[in-house]
Parts: C-alpha cells; structure tokens; sequence
C-alpha cells in the first residue's frame, strides 16, 4: 500500500452540487464524466474546491482519435487541471460509425486489438501530454472469440504504454460473476500492482439481464470489503472514487459512501 | 474477417434489434462472418444485453431531452421515462435500431401519446404543456442520426433540421422550469418559430427562426446555385455565404465545398443571431 496521501473522492453530480459542497472536508476530488453545463452556477466553486478528474468519453481507443476529440480532451483536461486523463478500455462503436450502443462495452482480447489500442493511446497521451489511466470494462455474455484473457490484454497495454490501470472493483465482480469464477481469484489476473485509481460503486438487479449490473447506488459492505482486498494490492494507488453518475443518485449516496470508504480502507 | 470486424459484428448484434432477431433465427442467412461471430457467443444472453442496452439508451435521451417534463411531473404525474416499462415499448424494442431515425420518431410517437392522451388536467394548470412536449420531441428526434444522403450540387437543408412552429414563448421560460418555483412560470403567449438542427458530431442545437431563415432554409434543395437563391430572397451574397456557413457548423445544411466565389468577411447575417437553449 503506498505511503503518500492519497485521494478519496466521487462523481460530479450537478443535481447534488449543493451537497457535495458542504461535504468538502470529506471529499478530496471528483471524476468529470460530463463537461460543467453552461449555467451551471456551481461549477466555479467545484473547480476551487476539488481536485477534479477527466473521466469523459474521449474515444474509443480502438480506433484513430479524430482530431476534434483531441481538441475536446484538450480543453477538458485544461478546465479541470487534471492530473491524469482517464478513458474506458472499451469499444462501443462500428468503425464506420453507423451503430453506437453508447455504453461502456469491452474490444475483443486480441492482439490486433492491443496494437490498436496501444497506438491510439500513444498518440492521446502526447496529445493532451498527461498521464492517462484507463479502466477495465465487464462483458455480460460469453464470447469465445478472444486469443488472451483480460488480464493479460490489459497488462500489455499498461506496459507498452506506461499509462496507469483505473480498476474497477464492481466491473471485476460483474466479469467473474459471469464468468463463474470467484472474485478474489479474477482479479489475481488483472494488473492490480498497475493500478493508479480504484473505483468503488453500487449494482442492482436488471429484469432484462435476470441478473445484477452497474447502478447509481451504494456498494454493500462485501463490496467494500471486496475493495479493500484489492486496495491492500495495489501499491501505486493515487485515489479511490465512488463511481455513481446519474439523475437517478439520491441525496446523501455521496457522503455516506465515501465515509463508508475512507473507514474500510483505513483512509481517514 | 479480422478481430476489429468481429467486434463491429457484435456491436450490431448489441444495436440493431432486427439485424439480432434475424441473426438468432437464421445466422448463415447473414454469411459466414457474422455466421462464425455468432457461433462464438451466447447470443441468448446478448439478446439480454441489447434488450438493456435499447432500454438504457432511449432512457438516457429521455432524461436529457425531456428533462422539463419530468421537472413537472409532480405537477403531472407523468415522468415521461414510465414509458419505458410500458407494454408498448416492449413490442417496440425488437423493430428499434439504436440512434437512428426512423426508432426515434417511434418512440417520440410513444412519449406523445403518454404526455399527451387524455391531459386536459394537465392543459389547464400547465397551458403551454402541448408545445413542451411538441418543442422535447422534437429535440429527442434530432439527436438521432439521419439516414444517408446523397451529394448534391448545392447547399441542401439537412434531413435532421427541423422548424417546429408554437403558440408559446418556451425559450424565454426553460431554464425557470428547472427550478423550484411556487407558482409555474409562464412564457409569453407568442407564436414562435425554433430551428432545431444536428451537427456532425451529434450536438443538437435550437435557434429562434424568423422568416427569413425560414425562407432561406426552405429554399435550399441542393438544385439552386446560392447566388441564384440569394437574388431570389433579396439577399446581399456576401451575407448569404456567411449565414450558410453559420448554418453549415449547427449541421442545418448539408454543402459541398464552397457555396460561392463571393468574398467572406461581411456582416453577421441577421437570420441566424444564434443562441442556443438547454
């Protein structure tokens, strides 16, 4: 575990603004997935207050980043003087464009997909000239069509790239829940000594996957545990956030969840 | 077939309920590739998955485009994202492909009518209610993608602007609907005319539009030369080229290179003062 100080925080919800002000003290930062909107009469303050992190879509690191992204990122990461810029390891769209599902969904594990991504990101990091971190994304059904498990896709990525890995820790439970496996063991696979950020976050029961998923909600107490596990492996870790953004996030969800954090891994 | 091309096969499979629905029945109908794709994976379980995908996309844009309406709910007891778990949305679900047109005037239609069936209540405490949710719907159908069209010689208007007339001033009274308020804010009673139009990028942008823009907009088939338009409307061709630039960035119109010889530099043109609403 490291020694220097290191960040808990949440997500930028603008309808909690209010109270995730008066909560300062408590959260250190807060992960940007959204750009302020322009009437946003909190965000001054926001800025001021927090340390805040890019966690926009940017692209999808399987294709070229068209130059306009770039820009976008660019002027992002500036606003917010993020210290690190982070993207999805996912792929959401065709490459011609025409079909988006527009919800975080991983490439395949393949080795033209790695070169792929280990290009674009390249050329994103001496674009914006921050450190990117990128985060593990589950896949709900069974595809046989890898040639490397996720594990060993992302620690190739992370070495030829020197960005950091953002694990999060509901996405590694999704994966192995799916997959049948214990969670504990999954993420001995992943790269965890790589690790620069560590989400935290709730899921719920969907009727449409008859099963559990990503929510706007708290994490139980297993999950908390679950994290400080993975915590306790992760040497390089710089900060831990509540990833919850969404209308749907109750008032309260942020406080509680980043006391309830900071008190299981014993960053108070 | 290389993995990048597999990966959009899947990708469809997740977006395009029918494309899923034929593939499921028959997937060599659809040729070796996506025949070997869906061999590789439990299509029964991405059928579940695009089933939530399609609810979570269409909810997204509901909570963002018809954010007024929910705003009002408590005054309406209609949260528009009800529809969701709707019978009808869920025959509707197999015949929706994600982002594109044709789905969202289908669930456009299906958001009307639940605003819309039987509201007098809601007309009388909220008069203006039928132009906010003509002035949403109309917003939520631009944000899909156009079908694609072909090059045309001249500047055309784009297949996703639209003009959407009202009896209300809405502008002038949005962002006070965010708000707590004690007694509604009501917008002038004035007829009103909106541009909404759909950038590249898929940024959806709603300008007043007086009837000169109209006019110009109407105009523009892609078979007239600019210059000729500009004689017709009596407009000076240095300030058309600009307004059809200005008109080009909200993705208004669709053009081919340059629209004219004429120098830029002029005046703003006054049809396009723009200003954009949330």
């Amino acid at each position: 575990m490291p020694t220097e100080k290191i960040l808990v925080g949440a997500f930028y919800n603008p309808h909690l603004a209010e109270e995730t002000l008066a909560s300062a003290g408590l959260i250190d930062h807060l992960a940007m997935a959204d750009p302020p909107e322009k009437n946003d009469p909190y965000f001054p303050q926001i800025r001021e207050r927090f340390v805040l992190l890019l966690h926009d879509y940017i692209h999808q690191l399987a294709d070229p980043i068209p130059p306009h992204a770039l820009e976008r990122a660019r002027q992002l990461a500036e606003l917010y003087r993020t210290t690190w810029v982070a993207e999805h390891c996912q792929c959401v769209m065709t490459e011609d464009g025409r079909f988006n599902v527009d919800y975080v969904f991983p490439p395949l594990y393949t080795r033209q997909m790695l070169d792929r991504y280990t290009e674009n990101a390249k050329v994103l990091m001496n674009a914006l000239g921050r450190p990117l971190v990128m985060e593990q994304i589950p896949r709900y059904f069974r595809a046989d069509l890898d040639e490397m498990t996720e594990g060993e896709f992302l620690r190739e990525f992370f070495e030829a790239t020197g960005a950091g890995f953002l694990l999060d820790i509901a996405h590694a439970w999704l994966e192995a829940h799916y997959r049948g496996k214990p969670a504990r063991e999954y993420l001995n696979t992943l790269p965890l000594d790589l690790a620069t950020e560590l989400h935290v976050a709730g899921m719920t029961e969907y009727s449409d996957l008859e099963g559990p998923w990503i929510a706007p909600v708290e994490p139980t107490d297993d999950m908390l545990d679950l994290a400080a596990w993975a915590f306790e492996r992760m040497p390089e870790v710089r900060a831990v956030t509540f990833d919850a953004f969404s209308t749907l996030l109750q008032p309260g969800a942020i406080p509680r969840t980043v006391e309830r954090t900071r008190k299981r891994l014993n960053l108070i | 077939m290389n993995s990048r091309q597999a990966q959009d096969v899947i990708l469809r499979l997740l977006a395009d309920g029918p494309f899923r629905a034929s593939v499921m029945a028959d997937a060599a109908a659809q040729g070796a590739d996506v025949a070997a794709v869906a061999r590789g994976v439990d299509m029964a379980a991405l059928d579940r998955f695009g089933r939530f995908l399609c609810r979570h996309y269409y909810r997204e844009r509901i909570v963002h485009y018809f954010k007024y309406a929910r705003a009002l709910a408590p005054m309406t007891d209609r949260p528009p994202e009800v529809v969701l778990k709707s019978a009808e949305f869920k025959a509707l679900m197999p015949r929706l492909i994600l982002g594109e047109r044709t789905s969202a005037q289908a669930v456009a239609d299906l958001l009307k009518a639940h605003l819309t069936r039987e509201a007098e209540a809601i007309r009388a405490a909220i008069p203006f209610w039928d132009d906010l949710v003509a002035y949403q719907a109309v917003f939520f159908l631009s944000d899909a993608r156009p079908a694609a069209s072909e090059a045309r010689r001249y500047p055309t208007r784009a297949e996703s602007t639209t003009l959407l007339e009202l009896e209300w001033d809405l502008p002038a009274v949005l962002p006070a609907l965010l708000r707590p308020f004690s007694r509604l804010p009501m917008p002038p009673r004035q007829r009103t005319r909106l541009l909404f139009a759909r950038s590249p990028e898929g940024e959806v942008t709603v300008v007043r539009c007086n009837d000169a823009l109209r006019d110009l907009l109407e105009g523009l088939t892609g078979d007239v030369e600019p210059a000729s338009l500009a004689a017709r409307l009596g407009l000076d061709a240095a300030s058309l080229e600009k307004t059809l630039r200005q008109l080009e960035r909200l993705g208004a119109i669709i053009a081919q290179g340059s629209f004219s010889s004429s120098h830029v530099g002029s005046e703003p043109a006054d049809a396009t003062t723009a200003r954009k609403y949330p």
